[in-house]
């Protein structure tokens, strides 16, 4: 699990994740992922090199969620796969959490 | 229809997780599942393992789960079948509808996808053991292999690698020798083959059997006694284990380990059987299979009672040791004859030998001599150096009896006498006294030993704790220092070793020096006997089914009440 992160706009940070989101590759990222999250307000999850999320990815993402709104800022996802989307909807995250099909909508919605 | 089977068998615990993931992408791999299809059964897989490892409870840790695949062309089933306790994951109702990022809660999420990612799931209860079954409808077919009627010829196929070596593999084993490959590959195809991730108990004595394992990779070891302990069976590439039980149809006599890394392939018993048996070089393989197994475990059972025999002479000549050493010790009655002394002796090992000894014996007519002494250590080793010192204080007790400091001289004597030939560097302590009749003056040495408890006249007992000297055995040319205590009718000595005082009950608590002196003060009389017998029935009491860890030795010295 790799986790990368630049700023493609000032105050806006992107995280992008490469690798799969089960338990061993959460595991892995989760401490850079979260270190990564709370170091802006605004944070996009760029899950386009993500080949798999299953439920301890979906807490991972759900956790900085909350927490960049506890913190007043916001975390957005951006280009999931079909199947990651699919999941998004069925566990309802894409409810509570913005997902955008392109990374530009993702960077306007801030 | 075509089926295939594959298992993957491993210990219950959080490796388990990435176990079965890896291993279900493998099997995606050798059946060509499609990146969606891959994708959920990844998916379901992990959400099922996770929750079994979650929620069982730490008393099912390490038993064996496994997860069992059928591929059919266009169908997966995964079955989990795991040995906790009752558990039906879809017994939970679907997560409430989520709302708001803050009330967000992730329990019961893994199941919800479970639910709606597969195409049919079931649970039951079987056997003692969740069985969870999961359906996946699959969008591409998976790659097929060819109906045995198509018989390609040997080595040019169309078949999957992984599928190709089983077969390749399980025709090299001993029980094919020498069985043409076209024979059998009709017959091995469709059996299940299964992995193993982590050291699994396949069998234990007693497990009904119904298949025969032939192993393909790695080792299993078959074990008569609870596996680790004592010898085993090996059983390498090739070999089969399981054949006896399903010909004779009895439960299995013995433990499979496999190891991690271990393959199989399982031919179930009815295949076995009625197709592989009917295989008239099969069948002789399998005689001189049995026949190479009988010799081996001959030479095993052989080896055992070999060893049982040689435990029994062991033990056998621990018992003459123990009535030789019980022998060296004086016998109530012998050291008794004079009315003016009572004394009573006991010593309880705590092994069939000691390391204890007491002696009492008259120098002459009113000098009476005795002694306690505690060998450090216990067993073979100490028992032997308790009988040179015996002997040593036997032999060197006829010089100078009269003297004051006769004990101080006499532990001298012994000091040098055992620290000259003391390679294994052993000691002892030692309490030692000679009783004057007549005067009743008692002259003693204490060599590093508990200080007895006496009791002047009706006096209550007290420790004669002064003067202490080192022990015996150690440090060559010692010179020892004397007490004297005048005593009067009525009075007692207790000696004692600290297999006493430190005697344990089952929650470590010590007996205690205190606990000895208000034992022998509530007496209600005080003869050698019934003193004795109540410090050994208190300690008996107080230690209850406390293992004993130290021999026991009491001896009790009391000047008659008839004295002058």
């Amino acid at each position: 699990m790799k986790v990368s992160v630049d700023q493609p706009k000032a105050n806006i940070t992107r995280i992008a994740l490469e690798g799969r989101l089960d338990v061993a590759g959460t595991q892995a990222a989760e401490t850079e992922f979260n270190a990564a999250v709370a170091s802006s307000l605004n944070v996009i999850v760029d899950l386009s090199k993500v080949a798999f999320v299953s439920s301890v990815g979906i807490r991972m993402l759900v956790a900085g969620a909350q927490d960049r709104s506890k913190a007043g800022g916001k975390m957005v996802l951006a280009q999931p796969d079909e199947l990651t989307k699919r999941i998004l909807h069925t566990t309802g995250i894409e409810q509570i959490v913005p997902v955008y099909g392109g990374l530009d909508e993702a960077l306007a919605c801030f | 229809m075509l089926t295939k089977q594959r298992s993957l068998t491993g210990p219950l615990g959080p490796a388990l997780i990435g176990e079965m993931g890896q291993w279900l992408q493998a099997l995606g791999a050798e059946f060509n599942f499609s990146p969606e299809d891959q994708y959920r059964i990844d998916l379901c897989g992990e959400e099922i393992v996770t929750n079994i490892v979650k929620y069982s409870d730490p008393q099912y840790a390490n038993q064996p789960v496994e997860l069992r695949a059928v591929i059919e062309p266009q169908r997966a089933r995964l079955i989990f079948i795991d040995p906790a306790g009752p558990f039906d994951p879809f017994s939970r109702p679907p997560p409430a509808a989520v709302t708001t990022l803050e009330n967000f809660a992730i329990g019961g999420q893994g199941v919800h996808l479970v639910r709606e990612f597969t195409d049919a799931h079931r649970y039951e209860r079987r056997d003692l053991r969740n069985w969870v079954e999961l359906d996946f409808a699959l969008t591409q077919e998976t790659m097929r292999p060819p109906a045995s009627g198509d018989m390609p010829s040997d080595g040019i196929t169309n078949r999957p690698d992984e599928d190709q070596d089983a077969v390749d593999l399980a025709c090299q084993a001993q029980i094919f020798q020498g069985v043409r490959r076209s024979a059998i590959e009709g017959l091995l195809e469709p059996l299940a083959i299964q992995d193993i991730c982590g050291e699994t108990i396949l069998l234990k004595p007693g497990d009904a059997n119904d298949s025969v394992r032939l192993v393909l990779r790695g080792r299993l070891r078959i074990c008569l006694d609870k596996p680790g302990i004592g010898d085993f069976i090996e059983a390498g590439f090739g070999a089969c284990v399981g054949e006896m039980s399903v010909i004779d149809e009895r439960p299995a006599s013995a433990y499979v380990v496999a190891e991690a890394g271990v393959r199989l392939m399982i031919i179930d018993a009815e295949t076995f059987l009625h197709q592989v048996l009917a295989l008239p070089r099969v069948s002789r393989n399998l005689f001189s299979i049995m026949a190479e197994r009988m010799r081996r475990s001959d030479e095993l059972t052989i080896k055992r009672v070999r060893k049982a025999l040689q435990m029994e002479q062991v033990e056998r000549e621990l018992k003459y040791a123990h009535s030789i050493q019980e022998g060296l010790l004086p016998k109530d009655s012998s050291f008794s004859t004079d009315a003016r002394l009572d004394s009573m002796g006991r010593m309880i090992p705590a092994r069939d030998v000691g390391g204890d000894f007491y002696d009492i014996f008259f120098l002459d007519t009113n000098h009476v001599f005795f002694v306690i002494a505690d060998v450090c250590g216990k067993g073979l080793p100490a028992a032997l150096f308790m009988v040179r010192a015996i002997s040593i204080l036997r032999a060197q007790s006829g010089f100078e009896s009269q003297s004051a400091d006769y004990a101080a001289h006499l532990i001298e004597r012994l000091n040098q006498q055992l620290c000259a030939y003391n390679d294994a560097q052993q000691f002892l302590t030692a309490f030692c006294g000679v009783l004057n009749l007549e005067t009743l003056t008692l002259c003693y040495v204490n060599a590093g030993h508990n200080p007895p408890a006496v009791a002047v006249g009706r006096e209550a007992f007290q420790y004669l704790a002064e003067p202490i000297n080192p022990f015996v055995g150690m440090v060559d040319g010692l010179a020892y220092r004397a007490g004297t205590v005048m005593l009067q009718p009525g009075s007692v000595l207790l000696l004692y070793t600290d297999g006493v005082t430190e005697a344990e009950d089952m929650e470590v608590n010590m007996f205690g020096d205190d606990r000895l002196l208000d034992r022998l003060n509530a007496a209600p009389s005080r003869t050698a006997r019934e003193l004795v017998d109540a410090v050994f029935a208190d300690v008996r009491d107080f230690v209850a089914e406390a293992p004993q860890s130290d021999d026991i030795t009491v001896l009790a010295v009391v000047c008659s009440e008839l004295t002058n």
